[in-house]
C-alpha cells in the first residue's frame, strides 16, 4: 500500500533563519509529504534524536549560517552510530560550490540551492525514497 | 522490514520507531506484530490531550514530559496534525515546541498525520498506543486539535481526557456550547500569565457547576491554570491526571472504559473491513448508473442508496 513520505526538515545550528526551511516545509506538504519540522537552533543531537524517533524516510538539512562542514558531518555520524546510516540526506541552503563534493563524499545524496523549485526536490525525494 | 516483537521489546529505539511505522501500514506483518503485543498491553495510563489551536497544548505536554521524565517515568506522545484532504500531505509541527525534551531517552515522541481518517484522530493512533503501552510507557499522551465536534473520537481511546485552553479566545458563551466540556476528565487554562486567565478558569467553573448535580462517586472536573513555558502548575497537572486514573481504578470505572474501549476498536475495524469490502459487492458502472439518475434529479439520493444497498444480497434471515 502507497504511504506519504516523510521527511524531517531541520536547522541546526545558530541560525534564525527559516524562511526558506517553511517554504520547502509547506511545498512538500503540498506536494504530499508528511513534514515534520523541528523548529530553529537545533543541536546535531537533537537532530538526530527526532529523526530516529520518526523514522523518517529523508532528512532535509536547511542551513544558511556557513557552518555546514561542521554540522553536516556530526549529524551523519550520529545518524550511523544509531543504525540510520542509510537515511537519504539532502542538504538546502546557501552553500559555497567549493563545499558540494565534499559534502557528497560524506553521504549527502543532494544539494539544493536557491531557486531550486519545490517539484525538482520532491522529485528527487520520490526517485530515492523507497515506501 | 517487519520489525519482531522480540526485537521491539528489547527496548532499542529505533526498533520502537520502526515498528511504529510498521503499524501505520497496516498490513499483515502489522497485524501480526500487534497480535503479540496486545497480551503486553493494558497497564498504562492513556491521556489525551485536546483544545483549540494555540492554546498551548504541545508546550503543555513538552513540560509535563519533562517533569515526567525527571521523576523516572517513560512518557509517550502521540501528536497527531491534520492530513490535507486535497494533497494527502501534511505538516507536522507539535516537534517544534517540545525541543527542551531532545535528548531524554525516557520520552518517545511520534508525530502522526490523520491520513484520511475521518475524525481528528489518526486511524493508527489506537495500535500505535498498544505498541507504547506494551512496552511499558506509561502514561502514554494522544494529542489531538479540537474544537468539540469530533472529541468523542478521542474518548474511545484514553482513560483520561484534558481539556486545554487560553484566555482570550472566546467569552463566557463559548463555554456553553456543546462539545469539549463534557467529554472531559481535567481543564487546563493556560498562558496563566495572561491578562484573563483566571476569569476564564472562572467562567469554566462556573459552566461546569450548572451541570446536574453530581451522582455519589463521581470525578469532579478539575479547573487548573498552567504557564507551560516555564512549568507553573504542571506538577500539579500531573497529580490531577494521576488522581483521576485512579479513580477511575478505586471504582471500577477503569474496567469499563477499557471493556467499551476494545469493542470500539473491534466494532471500527469491522466496518472498515466492510467499507473495503462494498465497492465487490456494488459495481463502480452500477454506482455510477444510479448517480448519473441523482444527478437528472429522477431519483434522491436517499432513494440512490436503497436501490444500491438493494442490489446486496443478505442472507435469507434479515431480509424484511
Amino acid at each position: 500500500m502507497s504511504r506519504p513520505i516523510r521527511v524531517l526538515i531541520a536547522k541546526p545550528g545558530l541560525d534564525g533563519h527559516d524562511r526558506g526551511a517553511k517554504v520547502i516545509a509547506r511545498g512538500l506538504r503540498d506536494e504530499g509529504f508528511e513534514v515534520i519540522y523541528t523548529g530553529i537552533r537545533q543541536t546535531p543531537q537533537m537532530i538526530a534524536h527526532a529523526a530516529l524517533q520518526e523514522d523518517v524516510d529523508a532528512l532535509a538539512i536547511s542551513i544558511l549560517s556557513g557552518a555546514h562542514m561542521t554540522l553536516v558531518p556530526k549529524i551523519l555520524e550520529l545518524l550511523a552510530s544509531q543504525g540510520q546510516g542509510d537515511l537519504l540526506v539532502v542538504v538546502g541552503g546557501i552553500i559555497p560550490t567549493k563545499d558540494r563534493l565534499p559534502l557528497k563524499e560524506m553521504g549527502v545524496a543532494e544539494i539544493f540551492g536557491p531557486g531550486t523549485t519545490i517539484q525538482t526536490t520532491a522529485n528527487f525525494l520520490r526517485s530515492r525514497c523507497k515506501v | 522490514m517487519a520489525v519482531s516483537a522480540t526485537e521491539l521489546l528489547a527496548g532499542d529505539a529505533l526498533h520502537l520507531a520502526r515498528a511504529i511505522s510498521q503499524v501505520e501500514r497496516q498490513d499483515a506483518a502489522a497485524e501480526a506484530l500487534l497480535a503479540e503485543l496486545f497480551p503486553r498491553s493494558g497497564k498504562g495510563q492513556i491521556v489525551g490531550i485536546t483544545g483549540p489551536p494555540g492554546c498551548g497544548k504541545s508546550s503543555l505536554l513538552s513540560a509535563l514530559a519533562d517533569h515526567l521524565s525527571n521523576h523516572g517515568h517513560k512518557v509517550g506522545i502521540l501528536a497527531i496534525d491534520p492530513t490535507s484532504n486535497l494533497t494527502g500531505g501534511a505538516f507536522l509541527g507539535d516537534r517544534v515546541r517540545m525541543t527542551g525534551l531532545g535528548k531524554a531517552s525516557n520520552v518517545y515522541i511520534r508525530s502522526l498525520a490523520t491520513r484520511g481518517a475521518t475524525g481528528t484522530l489518526s486511524e493508527v493512533a489506537w495500535d500505535a498506543v498498544t505498541v507504547l503501552d506494551a512496552l511499558g510507557y506509561d502514561p502514554i499522551f494522544v494529542e489531538t486539535v479540537g474544537a468539540g465536534q469530533n472529541e468523542f473520537e478521542l474518548r474511545t481511546l484514553v482513560h483520561t481526557t484534558v481539556l486545554v485552553d487560553a484566555p482570550g479566545l472566546g467569552d463566557s458563551i463559548q463555554t456553553l456550547k456543546a462539545g469539549l466540556l463534557e467529554i472531559c476528565d481535567i481543564v487546563v487554562i493556560n498562558k496563566g500569565d495572561r491578562p484573563g486567565s483566571h476569569l476564564a478558569a472562572q467562567q469554566v467553573q462556573q459552566m461546569l457547576q450548572m451541570g446536574p448535580p453530581s451522582q455519589e462517586e463521581v470525578w469532579t472536573v478539575q479547573v487548573l491554570t498552567t504557564e507551560a513555558l516555564n512549568g507553573v502548575g504542571v506538577p500539579n497537572l500531573w497529580d490531577q491526571i494521576r488522581g483521576h486514573f485512579l479513580y477511575l481504578n478505586q471504582t471500577g470505572r477503569r474496567q469499563e472504559i477499557d471493556d467499551s474501549r476494545v469493542a470500539h476498536r473491534v466494532d471500527h475495524l469491522v466496518q472498515r473491513r466492510w467499507a473495503e469490502l462494498l465497492p465487490k459487492y456494488i459495481a463502480p458502472e452500477q454506482r455510477s448508473l444510479v448517480l448519473e439518475k441523482v444527478k437528472q434529479q429522477q431519483l434522491d439520493p436517499h432513494g440512490a442508496a436503497r436501490a444500491l444497498f438493494e442490489l446486496l444480497t443478505p442472507p435469507a434471515s434479515i431480509q424484511d
